[in-house]
């Protein structure tokens, strides 16, 4: 195993507790686990393109970071509604 | 082993500890506004995997669509934190403008 499909494999873990965050805390908590989630994702992409050494992959991280912002932008405007 | 592979090595050991660390603040933070400072860190891991894949690739598509993608998350993450903070303000209160009492330094115009 090389080391980015290593490093890769650590942040899967990252994203796993991401995904659990959200279920145990506010829903707004949960849009910070979003946003961590999606910085997270796309460095996961980054280094699986790196090691399947397809540079074309890269693309999917870069598409991802872009609409990290605009999804929490979403999440945010509906949260601030309240309980 | 290579100067440059030594340097990709510490450039990963750096940017997954970030994330990890990242991670471990999101859920240990006690409440909201707390939780908030972590995904600047995770934006700061991302970057230092850009960086390691940039000094791997050499001069190449990969390396300049992986550092794009870096400065995407580093300019819209503060952006992101701003927009989370008052969308939990409001949810608590109702606005996000000072209230009556709160001790807030007031900068003259």
């Amino acid at each position: 195993m090389s080391e980015w499909a290593l490093a890769a494999l650590v942040l899967f873990a990252v994203l796993g507790a991401c995904l659990l965050l959200p279920a145990l805390f506010d829903p707004i908590d949960g849009l910070i686990a979003l946003e961590l989630s999606g910085t997270t994702g796309t460095a996961v992409l980054l280094l699986l393109a790196q090691d399947l050494e397809r540079q074309s992959f890269v693309d999917l991280g870069l598409i991802l970071a872009l609409l990290t912002f605009v999804g929490s932008l979403a999440f945010a405007r509906l949260l601030e509604r309240g309980p | 082993m290579s100067v440059g592979s030594i340097v990709v090595a510490i450039l990963l050991v750096l940017g997954v500890g970030l994330q990890v660390v990242a991670c471990i603040g999101v859920a240990a933070m006690r409440d909201t506004y707390a939780r908030l400072h972590y995904p600047g860190v995770a934006a700061f891991g991302l970057a230092a995997i850009a960086a390691a894949i940039a000094v791997d690739a050499g001069p190449s598509m990969i390396a300049d669509k992986a550092l794009a993608a870096a400065a995407v998350v580093l300019v819209t993450g503060p952006l992101l934190t701003h927009v989370t903070a008052r969308s939990a303000r409001r949810r608590r209160l109702g606005d996000w403008t000072i209230r009556p009492g709160e001790q807030v330094e007031r900068i003259e115009r």
